[in-house]
């Protein structure tokens, strides 16, 4: 399994949450790491309950673990210039915090909003993870057939989620070749498709 | 101009004339296209609060206050908005004497139930002694509390006979009304109005990112619209 460091912005995080999905990230990630403004997001008094009630019961268990950014001079000035829209437009705090975390430990960020961290992340080379390379990774490994994933991958759009294609034999063939250069999956796709 | 007065100028400003009830959610929605309105619980004493800029309205109700006080508070709220300029923010709460307080729910009160309607109202009903039937008929009519009724059948002298107060949820059901306008808000945070398509219009014009685009819905408890449920 990866031992790098992922932090999970929202979108990422909670794409698996809302088809109530989250055993498969258990198949590749011995832990996820929610900044602390993520988690407060996917929390809020009206959200989404299947979603807070699953992160909470991980959280419970010791799977979901909250990062906290710290006062560290540069890990706070990277999130203040993001969320202000310094180098570009604001992005969200959650985004933002999981950027400045990854940035400071040399991690991956997972996220979904690639217009926004695509830029920041190649400026600070930082690898990107995506729900789609995630299942990728799993097909890759064996944990689940195409016909699963295609299932996963339709309801996961049907509730919102911003998926580069349609279905998924369609990102696999015609695209993940291309986020795996660009997103620098080379630094982590191979451990995380290793069998025990 | 006194608030009672202002109450009607702007029933006619709105296209409503001074007889028939008001949708005050809609209307102020509808009419004020610089307004968002949130509900969120808050202490029972806190009726609602308000604020206002050069562009923007901004109404806070409480959801914890049955439906008919909230449209009573919206009314209030409004009258703050439109004929104040406090650059504040105006929390308003049960125990605030103040004479903007005191202007604002003659105003509400006014704005929901017209004087020469409730005159109307108790001749085409026949109504010379006001029972519970009555009352709850005539709340359910103009989609007002029991408590705003009742005061301004007070203030207006109308023979009231004795009303047993308690459990008027209950009794409404029993007259074939339903019984929500005496209920909290089933959702206790929500947000309707002006907040909402402006993010997304700020997204589409690229001017922020579809996580801000997120966060500001979540903030104004439209996590329904992120998440599509």
């Amino acid at each position: 399994m990866n031992t790098t460091l992922i932090f999970y912005d929202s979108a990422c995080i909670s794409s698996f949450l809302k088809i109530n999905k989250s055993e498969l990230l258990k198949k590749l990630f011995s832990e996820i790491l929610v900044p602390k403004q993520v988690y407060d997001e996917l929390t809020t008094p009206d959200s989404y309950w299947p979603v807070k009630q699953k992160i909470e019961l991980l959280k419970k268990e010791g799977y979901v673990k909250i990062a906290y950014i710290e006062s560290s001079y540069n890990e706070l000035k990277n999130y203040k210039s993001m969320i202000d829209g310094e180098s570009g437009r604001p992005i969200g705090k959650g985004e933002a915090a999981a950027l400045s975390l990854v940035i400071s430990n040399k991690g991956i960020i997972a996220s979904n909003n690639l217009k926004d961290i695509k830029k920041i992340a190649k400026n600070n080379d930082v690898p990107i993870l995506t729900s789609s390379i995630i299942f990728a990774a799993l097909y890759d490994k064996g944990e689940l057939s195409i016909k699963e994933i295609e299932k996963c991958w339709k309801k996961m759009i049907m509730k919102n989620t911003k998926l580069p294609k349609q279905k998924f034999i369609d990102y696999y063939t015609n695209q993940f070749k291309t986020d795996y250069k660009e997103f620098d999956c080379k630094k982590y796709y191979e451990n995380l498709i290793e069998t025990e | 101009m006194n608030s009672k007065d202002l109450s009607q100028v702007l029933r006619k400003k709105w296209g409503i004339d001074a007889y028939c009830p008001i949708d005050i959610l809609r209307e102020s929605l509808e009419h004020l296209k610089n307004l968002t309105i949130i509900w969120m619980p808050m202490n029972k004493e806190i009726k609602g609060c308000c604020s206002k800029n050069k562009i923007d309205y901004m109404i806070i109700l409480n959801s914890n206050q049955d439906i008919g006080s909230q449209n009573f508070t919206l009314a209030h709220e409004l009258y703050h908005l439109l004929f104040e300029n406090s650059k504040e923010w105006i929390i308003c709460s049960d125990d605030d004497n103040t004479e903007s307080e005191k202007n604002a729910n003659i105003f509400a009160s006014h704005l929901l139930l017209p004087e020469a309607s409730l005159f109307e109202y108790r001749e085409k009903n026949d109504i010379t002694t006001w029972k519970i039937e009555n009352m709850i008929a005539c709340e359910q009519y103009y989609q007002i509390s029991h408590d705003t009724l009742m005061y301004r059948l007070n203030k207006s002298n109308y023979k009231i006979d004795s009303p047993d107060c308690e459990n008027i949820p209950q009794k409404s059901k029993i007259l074939g009304y339903d019984s929500k306008l005496y209920c909290p808000s089933p959702k206790k945070y929500y947000s309707l109005g002006k907040f909402i398509p402006l993010t997304e219009k700020a997204y589409s014009e690229e001017k922020i990112s579809i996580g801000k685009k997120n966060e500001l819905l979540k903030s104004v408890f439209r996590s329904d619209i992120v998440d599509n449920f």
